[in-house]
């Protein structure tokens, strides 16, 4: 049995969402705790995007979102007036379901992430790109070509560079949202590897619509269905012996 | 951009040889423009015709020019889509820009010919601005609307304000279309003045010139250009394709 640290970095109480009239998640209610793999399964439409966007506060983007409910991010308030959404963002990164390199070289895009936070002296930058890189299990792959554009990079690799990025923004959480669907089967297991050694140093959560992909990588597992967390709990337990029928159909791949 | 793009190139250049042709020439030749044998003198009338005409424009154009991309990017970029002032500035902006330049040309016979022959920078700012803005406007629109809304949701979640998105990505993405949209407007400044030019007959008080040669060419020199800018403008736009097709943003 792993020992389970107890401290919750993100409390999630009564969170309800709209966008527009529309009621897209319905009173969920969990913790994510500090360095583990909360994984977020479910089909497709019932809300896991929605969820974590709300997380990072990227749904601020969208003049339609409206919430109810709590969010605290280590205990304050995450939409607190107060606290400005770029200055979330910084602290709950978040890689994307298809990779998104910018136009800039390998290299600049690895740096974007860290001058996101203030850094510009250029050798120290040097060595938080190659540490980012090496997290991320790609600097071996690179290290030659830092200066060239990544589109000579595999669609696996152009992820890993964005789990790179993310990285040298120093966050706290990190946020996977299906991030290897558009990955192939050679990639997949390579990718799953870098998020089991992020888990050390951070809080991941982890969106995917792949039941074993959830089973292999994560912790923790909330079911989501038609926006409602059906059940959430520990991963092995959701997995083999699901206390709802929804979970149970969903698993075992009747439903969904 | 793809740099290897030839057609591109040659036009780009001969579009850069003129414009700097026409600068020397007027800061250099203006003050003697009567010497010289007649094929000089001509090409001198030319010149100082099209100079005559434009170059109160120039400040004019830049000035609106910028000031569009800011309607732009405040409607696009801080204006809720769904909100009323949108959509009804939008809409204003879209009528304005599909009336035909030729309308405004008459606009600008009536309002700067019939008159007077002497060209009020009032008068010229409001058909300047009239053929420029809209039209700047809603290219400028298209062209941020166009940037991959995955991009900017990826710089967002780095922690990105919105100064820095914009600044840092929606510009420069938007940069090949909107530079697209510019050019096209100048040319349709450049035809407009051609028309004037021409169907009026269009006077420079402070130049006594008469060349009849002088005259014609200045117009053949102004459409020349206004149709090399389009076409120089439907280049960048196709490059922009290009690049969207090739993946990566
Ligand atoms: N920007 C938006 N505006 C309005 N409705 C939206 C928006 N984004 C998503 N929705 C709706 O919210 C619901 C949940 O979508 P969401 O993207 O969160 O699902 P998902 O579980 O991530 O699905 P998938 O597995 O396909 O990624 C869907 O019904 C969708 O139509
Ligand atoms: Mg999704």
């Amino acid at each position: 049995m792993r020992q389970l640290s107890n401290i919750s970095t993100l409390h999630i109480s009564d969170l309800n969402v709209w966008y527009g009239k529309r009621q897209i998640l319905k009173n969920l209610t969990f913790d994510v705790l500090a360095n583990q793999v909360t994984a977020f399964i479910g089909p497709s439409n019932s809300g896991k995007t929605t969820l974590v966007r709300c997380l990072n506060r990227l749904n601020d983007l969208n003049t339609e979102f409206r919430h109810t409910g709590e969010i605290l991010f280590n205990g304050k308030n995450l939409y607190s007036p107060k606290r400005k959404a770029s200055e979330i963002t910084k602290q709950i990164g978040m890689v994307f379901h298809k990779p998104i390199p910018f136009r800039k070289s390998i290299y600049d895009n690895v740096a974007y992430g860290a001058r996101m936070r203030g850094m510009k002296h250029t050798a120290k930058l040097y060595d938080v790109v190659e540490e980012c890189l090496r997290k991320a299990q790609l600097w071996t792959e690179v290290c030659d070509n830092l200066k060239s554009s990544p589109d000579i990079l595999s669609n696996g690799q152009q992820q890993r560079l964005c789990v790179a990025r993310a990285l040298a923004g120093n966050p706290e959480v990190l946020i996977f949202d299906e991030p290897c669907e558009q990955l192939d089967a050679a990639e997949t297991p390579k990718f799953e590897a870098i998020v089991q050694t992020l888990k050390n140093q951070y809080t991941l959560i982890f969106v995917t619509n792949k039941r074993r992909q959830a089973a292999r990588v994560s912790d923790v597992a909330g079911f989501l269905f038609c926006g409602e967390l059906v059940e959430f709990g520990q991963t092995e337990q959701i997995f083999t012996n699901p206390k709802d029928k929804r979970t149970e159909d969903y698993v075992t791949g009747r439903l969904g | 951009m793809n740099r290897s793009d030839p057609i591109f190139h040659i036009i780009a250049l001969i579009i850069l040889v003129l414009v700097f042709f026409l600068i020397w020439n007027f800061t250099n030749l203006i003050p003697d423009a009567k010497g010289g044998n007649t094929a000089d003198r001509a090409v001198q009338d030319t010149l100082s015709i099209i100079y005559g005409h434009l170059y109160k424009m120039i400040p004019i154009c830049c000035v609106v020019i910028l000031l569009s991309l800011a309607v732009a990017f405040f409607l696009e970029e801080w204006l809720p889509h769904k909100s009323l002032q949108y959509r009804i500035i939008e809409r204003i902006i879209a009528i304005l820009a599909s009336i035909p330049s030729l309308i405004y040309g008459l606009l600008g016979i009536y309002l700067l010919v019939v008159p007077a022959d002497k060209v009020s920078y009032y008068q010229l700012t409001i058909i300047v601005s009239l053929l420029v803005m809209p039209y700047t406007i809603q290219s400028t629109q298209k062209a941020i609307q166009g940037v991959d809304i995955s991009v900017r949701e990826a710089v967002y979640a780095l922690g990105a304000n919105r100064w820095k998105v914009i600044t840092g990505h929606v510009f420069p993405h938007a940069f090949p279309m909107i530079s697209g949209g510019i050019l096209t407007a100048i040319s349709r400044v450049l035809a407009t003045a051609a028309l004037i030019i021409v169907v009026c007959d269009w006077k420079i008080p402070e130049s006594n010139s008469t060349s009849s040669f002088g005259f014609s060419s200045s117009v053949v020199v102004l459409l020349l250009s206004a149709l090399s800018l389009s076409v120089l403008s439907s280049l960048v736009a196709k490059n922009v394709n290009h690049i969207n097709l090739n993946g990566i943003v």
